[in-house]
């Protein structure tokens, strides 16, 4: 085991067993560095990676601490293949267009590459979604429809990027008609929407997506983040 | 309406196989040649389906060595359970409905894992917003010598603090579930909407050590609910 790794799982340990308690700060980087006998970079390097998961927090120039931990946290996975309950069968491209979109937070409209898309369940409709990438000045926008694979390749490569953070916002509420036609489902009917936002690590909108289930369809399941 | 080809097909079965971990992360998809005899297809067409599935991001090839699955990195979300941060709007006000001990359902004797004749700690709250229901909770706790059913000062809490009064907790977990339903009778009339509404329903089991400790039920009205979290990397 690598010594940061040591360092880490040690002080793991401590937050666990209850002998560091929540807002308690701890020994500072130098104090650190000397007990394990490394250098300071090294003590950071593990105390970043507890920071980013939540277990410490630290504050420049004050020291590192014990962060409140909320036990009603939970980590959930989604993504609509793993999340409905039928087997999805078939995607159907629907329409691949370049139209315009509103971000969130914001009054400015982008010029995004949409795709709609249809999931099946054998004959069945179960799904509809629209994906929305913002587009840079510099994209082709000519000619899009020809190209479906190949956008769809691109978009699928940036939203599924390390170097993208995501939002996801579940609401019940009523697609428009044509798509509760497209879903043969009654527009009186509400539906479950999962609202998933995609930003660069520095918090810079790049694009987003809306999925339109039947609630009965889907199920998050989720356990929780601290145990 | 665009026809499928034959090895998008392929594809959206093996990404099938993936998303069920038929063949699990990082291991080995069969080779081309086997691909091809169980979908009677030629190996262009296995190649074509692969293609599409390194573009899309499921598979990586490693040259000599074959096709292996992609660990999706980026679909884990952490999402709070507390109540304010599961609706629109905050609410004004809650209500107690009642706070008993009862001898649990079938259904109850079925998620608490626990005896017909147990006892069952049974609280029930009503939140509201200008005098009017938006949400309905519903906590069934098996009982444990200590809890707290009723004082005066009984106040509405998050469900992991009333089962914190429960000493030498051993290892707490919680499991969580988020879908539609169409409302039943009992909360139907709780929240004063008609029987068979959609509603949002969010239930949380908290065991210990493997035991089920507490089950919660959340009703939420439709346009009171919204469930947020932000992509969690580990």
């Amino acid at each position: 085991m690598k010594i940061y790794e040591r360092i880490e799982k040690d002080i793991l340990l401590d937050i666990k067993s209850g002998l560091l308690k929540p807002n308690e700060k701890l020994p500072t980087n130098q104090e650190l560095a000397e007990k394990y006998h490394t250098s300071g970079v090294t003590v950071r390097k593990s105390l970043a990676t507890l920071v980013n998961k939540g277990y410490l927090i630290s504050i420049e120039r004050v020291g590192t601490f014990v962060k409140e931990r909320e036990k009603d946290l939970f980590l959930i996975n989604f993504s609509l293949e793993n999340s409905i309950n039928e087997e999805i069968t078939d995607t159907e491209i629907e329409d691949i267009l370049i139209s315009v979109a509103q971000i969130k937070g914001q009054r400015r409209e982008l010029k995004t590459l949409e795709i709609r898309r249809m999931y099946f369940s054998g004959s069945m409709p179960v799904g509809y979604s629209i994906d929305s990438l913002f587009l840079k000045g510099h994209y082709l926008t000519e000619g899009v429809e020809k190209k479906a694979e190949k956008n769809i390749a691109i978009m699928n490569r940036i939203f599924n990027s390390y170097e993208v953070k995501k939002t996801i916002e579940v609401t019940m509420d009523y697609p428009n008609k044509y798509i509760s036609n497209r879903l043969l489902i009654d527009e009186s009917m509400p539906m479950l929407c999962i609202n998933l936002h995609f930003y660069t690590l520095d918090d810079h909108p790049i694009g987003k997506s809306i999925i339109y289930v039947l609630g009965e369809n889907i199920e998050l399941n989720g356990k929780s983040f601290y145990e | 309406m665009i026809i499928n080809h034959k090895y998008e097909d392929i594809a959206e079965n093996i990404k099938y196989k993936i998303h069920k971990s038929f063949y699990p992360v990082n291991s080995a998809i069969p080779p081309e040649n086997t691909l091809a005899d169980e979908y009677g297809v030629s190996r262009i067409t296995v190649r074509n389906a692969i293609s599409k599935l390194i573009d899309e991001g499921y598979i990586y090839s490693i040259p000599g060595k074959g096709n292996f699955v992609l660990e999706k990195h980026n679909d884990k979300y952490l999402i709070s359970l507390k109540t304010e941060n599961l609706l629109m709007k905050p609410y004004q006000r809650v209500e107690l409905l009642g706070s008993e001990i009862i001898k649990p359902t079938i259904d109850l004797v079925y998620h608490l894992r626990i005896a017909p004749d147990a006892r069952v700690v049974y609280i029930r709250w009503v939140l509201l917003n200008d005098e009017k229901p938006i949400a309905y909770d519903i906590q069934y706790i098996p009982y444990f010598p200590g809890i707290t059913v009723w004082n005066d000062n009984f106040e509405y809490t998050s469900f992991s603090e009333i089962l914190s009064q429960k000493n030498r907790l051993f290892q707490m977990q919680g499991k969580m579930n988020v879908s539609g339903v169409n409302c039943e009778l009992n909360i139907a009339k709780i929240l004063k909407i008609p029987v068979g509404t959609p509603v949002m329903q969010i239930t949380q089991k908290i065991l210990d050590d493997d035991e089920p400790m507490g089950y919660r039920q959340l009703f939420i009205k439709r346009e009171w609910c919204c469930i947020r979290g932000n992509s969690h990397q580990e």
